[in-house]
């Protein structure tokens, strides 16, 4: 059975949200851990499962930010793309890449038709599009606005929705994704740009699959992919910022494939599925600390950032003494040991395992020295 | 192995984080001014509402009305400019002599420090500096004052690069410094949540209050929720001035709810810094605290001195001239990083310890010492592990860290242990050599004043590559 046959178990009341390119940006960073996988695979929303809890993340979108995001995509799109044309034409000096004669696809004003969605239409023209840039064709797109991408995710189709797909007359295409987080001075906020590099990558890495699917070269996407920004905190004018985003989609095709959903995880939890949202908070929390016993998962600090079920997994291993609970660094450090309490039962002289005895030796040393300059410290 | 991990431990089995320092390595004024400043949310470049003042007395709060009147946003400006250029300024007032580079330099008695709740906060102060440079207004007065409170953040986020500066005090910087809960990098820049390892509320322990404590922020980017209520607030405040004048009640109403939920942002995040400030006052200040106390005072000194020919220049403010400028202030950079690496691990045997474990340096206890005519002085230390260090290698006794070293002669095994036998050539002052008996630290530290490379650089810069005229 593999990944795309599998479907983790769910009952008609767990909540569920349709798969978007932010939820598959924050699986990207734990693709290590099944319960996430689970979650992913089987569409749970653990944002609204864990709501009304202790354990609720959080999270919610700024109005403001909302606001900001829709009226630069309005400044872009204005006078026929004129601003994003312009941005990419300035490419030019450094690919050669972006011809004078732009040809736009329009895939947000496919009319919807009786018994087929928008997405699944615009999916469809994406899907020619593509084509016939990959096959170079003289009517092939310079911009694809409103690309929508399927996919099948653990058995389940999903479409994604790209803000630009932009195609070089090389026949190169480069994801383009908009924010409108400014760039000031040639200086943006680092973690937002991160996140905005790891969605891209997930656009390439989804275009490039579907290629691959229809028999065309995957490597028509490049590994460059492009960031347009507003310049200054103003929105009048956008600047486009080309990132590498080799990693990204490396890692991006890496959880397409989910190749991390461990099988046996899937019919270990069979009998305890993912609880509904109605289920009172405490049974809710106890369910669901039952399905990651079942299923296992890989507490890192970094999943407080992108993950819904990040602040139970905290708490589980805090109760656990877990050694993850401080880091990766410290972590390494500790190499072989599990938990705190061991950590000081090591450093007090116990017994050690084998694959304990080298951060045993150093906790002795560590733990004398320790000691003895507090001693001497105090007259 | 680094102490950190022991220590962390060691905190997850009391429930409280442990000190990880004999001494408080940076200074704590009597009365120095805490500031707070908050963002949108969203646009981190925009500072919705600071609060600043000194322990003393109740924080003052402006609050920016968002307001697209260009005038009215340049006399909310010029509110906090003034404010501030009187707190900051003041420390002027009261000033002595000392001698810099051999001429006389006004300094200030005080320390004009002040208390920040983390470096993010530094980043607004220095985005705050440079929308002020960009403001031009016609009444000259006022935008004098823009320009001089932009020159003092801008200056002062500069010199907060400088390792070991004290006029700037960025609280999770100085905790994390200082303390170590069982928690995680991405956690400990959380104020909040690092003081409730240090100090639990009642029957809690750290992790609990840690939790608990993530309901706060401490600025500048508030909290989603919280962010979610200024937008609205914004929202409530941008439709009361639909064709209404900023006198109007509705308008002020708006404004006064704003300004309300700024206080309430603010009041916790205030407490925290003072109780914070005079927490750590109590703890014994380390040995080269009032050099680096000085270094600051010095360069006020020399920023106020500098200061009214900075405004004046038609170019604008601005600190570096020049690749000259930006080596020599690399240089500075380094040397004041190197300097506080020496001074803290001579002053804290536990800032120390990290090197000792690492291999670094050894520690022992002084077996013998021998002066002898014309060949100089030679120690034995027993080290309680072996000696891992090669003989030949040049070290320095932490309770006399300059000049020349005390080079390793040669090593023997002893029990679990090592001898060590170190000579110096010329150490004729028995106080700049160990006593016997004691214990000693020799370390690749040292204070290099007199060794090293001195960056001298021409007056102009030697640009090879000229354009063709």
């Amino acid at each position: 059975m593999s990944g795309d046959e599998l479907s983790a178990p769910r009952p008609a009341g767990a909540p569920r949200h349709s798969l978007t390119v932010s939820v598959l940006a924050a699986a990207a960073e734990h693709t290590d851990c099944t319960f996430s996988n689970l979650a992913l695979a089987g569409r749970v929303n653990l944002e609204q499962l864990f709501g009304g809890t202790r354990y609720e993340p959080g999270t919610g979108a700024d109005p403001l930010a909302i606001k900001r995001g829709r009226l630069f995509e309005e400044i872009l799109k204005k006078d026929d793309y004129a601003e994003l044309l312009n941005l990419l034409y300035e490419q030019d000096a450094a690919m050669g890449a972006f011809g004078a004669d732009a040809r736009i696809a329009r895939l947000r004003d496919i009319p919807v038709s009786s018994g087929r969605s928008g997405l699944e239409l615009r999916a469809a023209a994406t899907r020619v599009e593509l084509g016939k840039i990959a096959r170079k064709a003289w009517d092939a797109p310079t911009l694809i606005d409103g690309a929508v991408i399927r996919a099948r995710i653990a058995g389940e189709i999903a479409y994604f929705e790209a803000d630009g797909l932009a195609a070089a007359s090389n026949g190169a295409l480069h994801v383009v994704e908009a924010k409108s987080f400014p760039l000031i001075d040639g200086r943006c906020d680092p973690v937002k740009l991160g996140a905005a590099c790891v969605q891209a990558g997930l656009y390439a890495g989804l275009v490039r699959a579907q290629l691959r699917e229809d028999g065309l070269p995957g490597e028509t996407v490049s590994d460059t992919g492009f960031i347009v920004l507003p310049k200054n905190t103003r929105l009048g004018r956008a600047v486009l910022l080309r990132q590498n985003l080799t990693f990204h989609i490396r890692r991006a095709e890496r959880l397409l494939s989910l190749a991390s959903l461990d099988v046996g995880a899937v019919e270990r939890i069979h009998d305890h599925p993912f609880p509904s949202e109605k289920t009172v908070a405490a049974e809710r929390i106890d369910a669901l600390s039952h399905l990651m016993d079942q299923a296992g998962t890989q507490y890192r600090p970094e999943c407080l950032e992108h993950c819904a079920a990040a602040k139970l997994c905290r708490e589980r291993a805090y109760r656990a003494g877990r050694v993850a609970l401080l880091g990766d660094q410290v972590r390494r450090e500790l190499t072989g040991i599990d938990t705190l309490p061991r950590v000081l039962e090591l450093a007090g002289g116990a017994e050690a395992l084998e694959s304990e005895q080298d951060s045993a030796r150093e906790l002795v040393r560590a733990r004398r020295m320790y000691r003895r300059a507090l001693k001497e410290a105090r007259p | 192995m680094s102490l950190r991990a022991l220590l962390a431990a060691e905190a997850y089995k009391t429930g409280r984080a442990v000190r990880s320092t004999l001494f408080r390595h940076r200074a704590i004024e009597d009365d120095p001014i805490f500031l707070v400043a908050w963002s949108n949310g969203f646009d981190s470049f925009a500072c919705t509402a600071i609060a600043f003042g000194q322990g003393h007395a109740p924080p003052e709060l402006f609050v920016m009305s968002g307001t697209r009147d260009r005038d009215l946003e340049v006399r909310e400006f010029a509110a906090v400019a003034r404010r501030f250029c009187e707190l900051f300024d003041a420390y002027a007032a009261a000033s002595s002599l000392v001698e810099h580079h051999g001429r006389t330099l006004e300094v200030p008695v005080w320390l004009p420090q002040i208390v920040i709740p983390n470096r993010a906060t530094l980043g607004l102060l220095g985005r705050i500096g440079r929308r002020l440079v960009g403001i031009e207004h016609p009444d000259a007065a006022l935008q004098g004052l823009l320009q001089r409170c932009a020159a003092h953040l801008l200056w002062i986020v500069r010199h907060a690069d400088l390792p070991g500066q004290q006029l700037v005090l960025p609280c999770t910087e100085f905790l994390n410094a200082h303390w170590v809960g069982a928690m995680s990098a991405l956690e400990c820049e959380s104020l909040f949540a690092l003081e409730a390892w240090i100090d639990p509320p009642a029957r809690m322990r750290g992790f609990e209050g840690a939790v608990d404590a993530e309901r706060f922020s401490a600025g500048p980017q508030p909290k989603p929720e919280d962010a979610q209520s200024i937008a609205r607030l914004y929202g409530v405040l941008e439709s009361a001035r639909k064709g209404a004048a900023e006198e109007d009640a509705t308008v002020c109403e708006a404004q006064a709810a704003i300004e309300r939920f700024f206080s309430d942002l603010t009041a916790p995040v205030w407490a925290l810094l003072l109780g914070i400030a005079r927490r750590e006052r109590g703890v014994a200040g380390a040995a080269h605290l009032p050099r680096r106390i000085e270094r600051d005072r010095i360069a006020y000194g020399l920023h106020q001195e500098r200061l009214d020919k900075m405004l004046a220049d038609p170019r604008g403010i601005r600190f570096l001239e020049g690749a000259r400028d930006a080596a020599l202030r690399r240089d500075e950079l380094e040397r004041a990083g190197a300097l506080l690496e020496v001074e803290e691990a001579i002053d804290d045997p536990l800032k120390m310890l990290p090197r000792v474990l690492a291999g670094e340096a050894i520690e022992g206890q002084v077996h013998s010492v021998h002066r002898e005519k014309g060949e100089g002085t030679t120690v034995e230390l027993r080290t309680e592990e072996p000696c891992t260090l090669p003989p030949g290698l040049e070290l320095w006794w932490s309770g006399a860290a300059f000049g020349r070293g005390w080079v390793i002669e040669r090593i023997e095994s002893a029990a679990a242990g090592s001898k060590v036998f170190l000579a110096h050539s010329l150490c004729k002052d028995p106080a700049a050599c160990p006593t016997r008996g004691g214990r000693a630290v020799f370390s690749p530290l040292f204070f290099d004043d007199f060794l090293s490379y001195g960056l001298v650089l021409p007056v102009s810069a030697p640009w090879t590559h000229r354009p063709a005229a």
